[in-house]
């Protein structure tokens, strides 16, 4: 089944996004910051980390090197903004990081959806 | 030992006499001048142990180099040893416990100085070499380190504190004082009290000439006042203190443009005390010295970067208790006064070490006494402070945090971070935020708008400043970005 760590300190935004993967047929894990999301990807090995940026305990920037040097097989979708101050600055250094898209908040469903597809396809169900 | 030994010895007993009842125990009669009370013969250590130790004491004041000479200095592990029984594993670990602080204390230690250790466990130090102040620090420094590696950042024990302080010793008489010294040390832990009696007490140790002075941290306020006497015929500031400067960055121009300037007092061969590190355990007299030091340091290398054509702006801290006191005042001031106008416009004062009860009207009247000798103003607060109105009538033009010693998590850090940079922006101020240990903290400072911002990530510790530099978003991650 095709998997997506959603990671975000904010559990608001973690709650829409699973909402909005699972209703479109994808399985969907949670994580509230970096090292929580590194050790997501070594116990379900997800096909898709939406991470955001600026995070406790490891930042997004910090995530994503660690992630794509141990499994560069894995997509990445880097989102951030909402109001916080330098979020696109910082965000403007994820693809250098290694992540494959990028995305600012707020978001569409259907933009958010759009980046999904494009970098791992439709979901496929296990 | 002063002409009052006795009236002092009585005050001594008297104290003795009030903990027993308060223990529930028999007060112990006043002891005839020249004998040493039946109890305490009883709880003294074993002679040949305190006769060697009271020789080799003898020996170091006996030297001529030994500034210190007549203060014998206490780090006190009672409430770590409290804190341990309270937890059922004071008997596993009390081993343990006093080989960490041996092994500590004799890394601090210089080969000429000595130590002696009671079961407390009690350490009893004299520095053979150093001036009171820079015994006074490197004392605290070791009771800081040794509750670094025992508690750490352990919330349980958040309360628990290794004391440092200080008691004098006549010349005269030793191996009495130390025999009192000891004795009372003895009857604490056989008691099963938690810390210094006279401490506990609030009262002056009669039996000797400077009693337990000063508490490590939280107790320094309090002690600070009887203290001074202490220091007063030693203002200078230790003789080896240097300095070094932290780059600062403007995250609106993506530039290090001021660096802070912060004293280091070498305290061994190879550790040294830093910035808050001292001030936090410097006599309240000798602050205002190092604010002077600061200051003229900081006004030469700035004159010297300005006369090499380099731009930068450099800041200094200047504590509280310095602009509110009126003799340490003018001596401050007078030192500004001199500033030529090259220096004054590059020139950023940092008001610290506020009180937290500190009137608003207060701080903007010390602040207005150095205006006019500095390019900006600035007032470093903790992140739970928040008189920022006051700041902003009193044309401050940022307030800051220094956030090494918060006891957070970074979650709840970076919650507060929000908050403060929120209401400080509402009251017109800029913000900053020193000691950003990692990236997802430096980043979370930037997330909440943190106008300057130093730290780990930003750039290390330099001997001299610099002229300005970019500093790019990119440089936080340098070497792993491709």
């Amino acid at each position: 089944m095709t998997t997506v760590l959603v990671v975000d300190d904010e559990k608001g935004l973690r709650d829409v996004l699973r909402k909005v993967l699972e209703g479109k047929g994808y399985r969907v894990i949670e994580a509230g910051d970096g090292n929580q999301a590194l050790d997501a990807c070594r116990r379900e090995h997800p096909d898709l980390v939406i991470s955001d940026i600026i995070m406790p305990d490891r930042d997004g920037i910090e995530a994503i090197i660690a992630m794509k040097a141990e499994w560069p097989a894995i997509k990445v979708l880097a989102i951030s903004g909402g109001g916080r101050a330098h979020a696109m600055d910082l965000l403007a250094l994820a693809p250098r990081a290694g992540a494959d898209d990028t995305l600012d908040k707020p978001f569409r469903q259907s933009e958010l959806l759009l980046r999904v597809v494009n970098l791992i396809g439709e979901p496929i169900l296990g | 030992m002063r002409d009052g030994r006795d009236d002092g010895k009585s005050a001594f007993w008297g104290q003795v006499g009030a903990l027993a009842r308060k223990l529930g125990g028999t007060a112990a009669p006043a002891p005839p001048a020249a004998q040493v009370p039946p109890a305490l013969e009883r709880r003294s250590p074993p002679a040949d142990p305190l006769v060697d130790f009271a020789r080799r004491v003898r020996a170091v004041f006996g030297d001529r180099a030994a500034a210190s000479a007549g203060a014998i200095y206490m780090v006190n592990l009672s409430k770590v040893r409290q804190a341990l029984i309270a937890e059922g594993r004071w008997d596993r670990l009390a081993d343990r416990v006093q080989n960490i602080c041996l092994q500590m204390i004799r890394q601090r230690l210089e080969p000429a100085d000595i130590f002696h250790c009671l079961p407390g466990p009690i350490f009893f130090i004299v520095f053979a070499r150093l001036s009171l102040d820079a015994a006074k620090l490197k004392c605290a420094a070791i009771s800081e380190e040794i509750a670094q590696r025992l508690i750490g950042c352990d919330p349980k024990f958040k309360d628990v504190r290794v004391a440092a302080s200080v008691a004098g010793l006549s010349k005269g008489d030793i191996t009495r004082d130390l025999t009192y010294l000891m004795a009372e040390a003895e009857q604490v832990m056989a008691e099963g009290q938690t810390g210094p009696v006279v401490a506990e007490e609030a009262a002056p140790h009669g039996a000797f000439d400077n009693p337990w002075l000063v508490e490590n941290r939280e107790g320094k306020a309090k002690a600070a006042a009887v203290n001074d006497w202490y220091y007063e015929a030693v203002p200078e500031c230790p003789p080896d203190l240097s300095f070094i400067y932290l780059p600062l960055w403007h995250v609106k121009h993506r530039a290090i443009a001021t660096f802070l300037c912060l004293p280091i007092l070498p305290v061994s061969a190879s550790q040294s005390l830093v910035g808050d590190a001292i001030f936090a355990t410097a006599p309240a007299a000798l602050l205002c010295e190092l604010d002077i030091a600061l200051l003229k340091k900081v006004a030469d290398d700035l004159g010297a970067l300005l006369a090499a054509g380099k731009h930068a702006a450099l800041s200094l801290p200047v504590h509280f208790e310095t602009l509110a006191q009126s003799a340490q005042r003018k001596r401050y001031i007078a030192v500004c006064a001199a500033l030529n106008e090259g220096v004054r416009r590059h020139l950023a004062i940092e008001l610290v070490d506020l009180p937290e009860d500190a009137p608003g009207g207060r701080i903007a009247e010390l602040l207005s006494y150095v205006r006019p000798f500095a390019r900006s103003l600035s007032v470093r607060i903790t992140l739970s402070q928040g008189q920022f109105e006051t700041f902003g009538a009193a044309n401050v033009s940022s307030v800051g945090v220094a956030l090494g010693r918060e006891n957070l998590s970074e979650s709840e850090l970076a919650r507060r971070m929000n908050h403060f940079t929120k209401a400080a922006n509402q009251a017109g101020l800029h913000t900053y935020a020193f000691e950003l240990r990692t990236r997802s903290i430096t980043t979370a400072a930037l997330g909440a708008g943190f106008d300057y911002i130093s730290g780990q990530m930003i750039g290390s510790i330099v001997d001299a400043p610099n002229a300005a530099y970019h500093f790019e978003f990119a440089d936080l991650y340098a070497g792993l970005l491709a």
